[in-house]
């Protein structure tokens, strides 16, 4: 005897315990998925630190051999320092002293052309302090106040020498006695006085423009009696100008 | 089991990142800025011996005979018996007595330039080692004026900072002359 079910297409609408068609139930595990792709990603990441460090490792490596060579191709730096220091330090003391080099050679020129005829200096004085003001003092003598007073407006000119100047201890003395700063006196010249003042910076200062004079040298070269004779130059007399 | 493996998956993820990954990439960072630390030192020393060289071609580009004279106008060392015997000389060209010589060794800054204006140089490193020589010549005025205008424009600098004298009667005059030489700082010698 064999058992025959009930078939449900004899009973409609009767549930079947066995489905008929099989579907396949998909579900997606996001956790499962998340955890998967951290493990993947954190096992990536370790590899690439690795290699990272590796690389990083090397070209720090070769930096510091760069360096080191770097540091070889200068290796007498602090001589070579000290003597462009030495030669710079050289350079700009030298341009200092010369832009304050006074020639006072070029003040007696002007003071001879300054001068007035009836005037005579007798006592000459003068002191610079260099890159500062040049102070000169003179002592004069004449015959009359009013060649005071002409030498006085002289020196106040635009061709004095003189940036700003002082005429004072102005005396008239007897004419046989010496004055009381030891001037000497002629008979004639019985006033006289001072003069003090700055003198003007571009009166003085050094050209070097036409200079042919032997140069001063550190080691002697010659010996006097190798010197070329040489007969002393006229000095400038005239009546009114026996010192300067 | 199948809410463990990601659960397990998670925390080997985390503990990896602190206890391997983070540290080393922190470790990796520090590395590289002292690469380039060193890199960037390396480029300067370079940049540095470029500019060392480029100021000494400068400086031998100059002929021995100009070297030789800036080293006259400003030396490294105050020889005043040298400068002594050579104002002698000069004098005696100019058939000059020289004599009643006194010297005085300074260190003071030179003062301002007038090339750059107001500025002051006592401010700056250059303290000259200077010394101050005082003599006496005898002789006419013109010679005196001669014997100046060779001093002015002697090749080792002589500053005259001092002239004094008074006329006289006779033909030779007494001139008392204070000149100050100068020499390089001593820390530069």
């Amino acid at each position: 005897m064999t058992y025959i079910p009930r078939s449900p297409s004899g009973q409609r609408g009767a549930a079947s315990p066995i489905p008929r068609i099989v579907k396949k139930r998909r579900t997606f595990r996001i956790f499962g998925f998340l955890g998967s792709a951290l493990l993947i990603l954190s096992v990536l990441a370790s590899a690439a630190v690795f290699f990272y460090e590796n690389i990083s490792e090397n070209q720090f490596e070769q930096a510091r051999q760069d360096l080191a060579a770097a540091a070889d191709r200068v290796s007498d730096r602090e001589a070579r320092m000290r003597e462009i220091k030495q030669y710079d330090d050289r350079l700009k003391a030298a341009a200092t002293l010369l832009d304050n080099h006074v020639a006072p050679s070029r003040l007696f020129e002007a003071l001879e052309m300054n001068t007035k005829e009836t005037v005579q200096f007798q006592s000459f004085e003068y002191t610079y302090d260099p890159g500062f003001d040049a102070l000169l003092t003179l002592g004069g003598s004449t015959d009359e106040f009013i060649s005071v007073v002409l030498q006085k407006l002289q020196l106040a000119s635009a061709d004095s020498p003189f940036e700003v100047a002082l005429v004072s201890n102005v005396t008239k003395a007897a004419a046989s006695s010496d004055g009381a700063q030891g001037q000497a006196l002629s008979g004639e010249n019985a006033v006289t006085f001072s003069v003090t003042g700055l003198l003007r910076e571009n009166r003085l200062s050094y050209t070097g423009a036409g200079d042919e004079t032997p140069e001063v040298q550190q080691q002697p070269t010659s010996t006097p009696d190798d010197l070329p004779a040489e007969t002393p130059p006229e000095n400038p007399q005239s009546d009114n100008q026996e010192g300067i | 089991m199948r809410t463990l493996t990601p659960i397990f998956s998670i925390l080997i993820a985390i503990l990896l990142y602190f206890f391997f990954i983070g540290p080393r990439y922190a470790e990796v960072k520090e590395i590289r800025a002292e690469a380039e630390n060193y890199q960037e030192a390396a480029r300067r020393y370079d940049e540095f011996a470029t500019a060392l060289n480029r100021l000494l071609d400068l400086k031998r580009q100059q002929s021995p005979s100009t070297l030789e004279r800036i080293n006259q106008l400003v030396p490294h060392e105050l020889d005043t018996a040298h400068i002594i015997a050579d104002l002698e000389q000069l004098a005696e060209g100019h058939q000059l007595l020289f004599g009643n010589i006194t010297t005085e060794s300074l260190e003071v800054a030179p003062a301002r330039s007038q090339a750059n204006g107001s500025e002051q140089l006592s401010g700056e490193s250059t303290e000259l080692q200077t010394a101050d020589i005082s003599f006496e010549l005898v002789g006419t005025y013109g010679q005196f004026k001669e014997f100046l205008r060779d001093l002015e424009s002697s090749l080792t600098l002589l500053e005259v900072t001092g002239l004094r004298f008074k006329a006289s009667d006779g033909l030779f005059e007494q001139f008392g002359v204070t000149v100050r030489a100068y020499a390089l700082p001593r820390t530069t010698n």
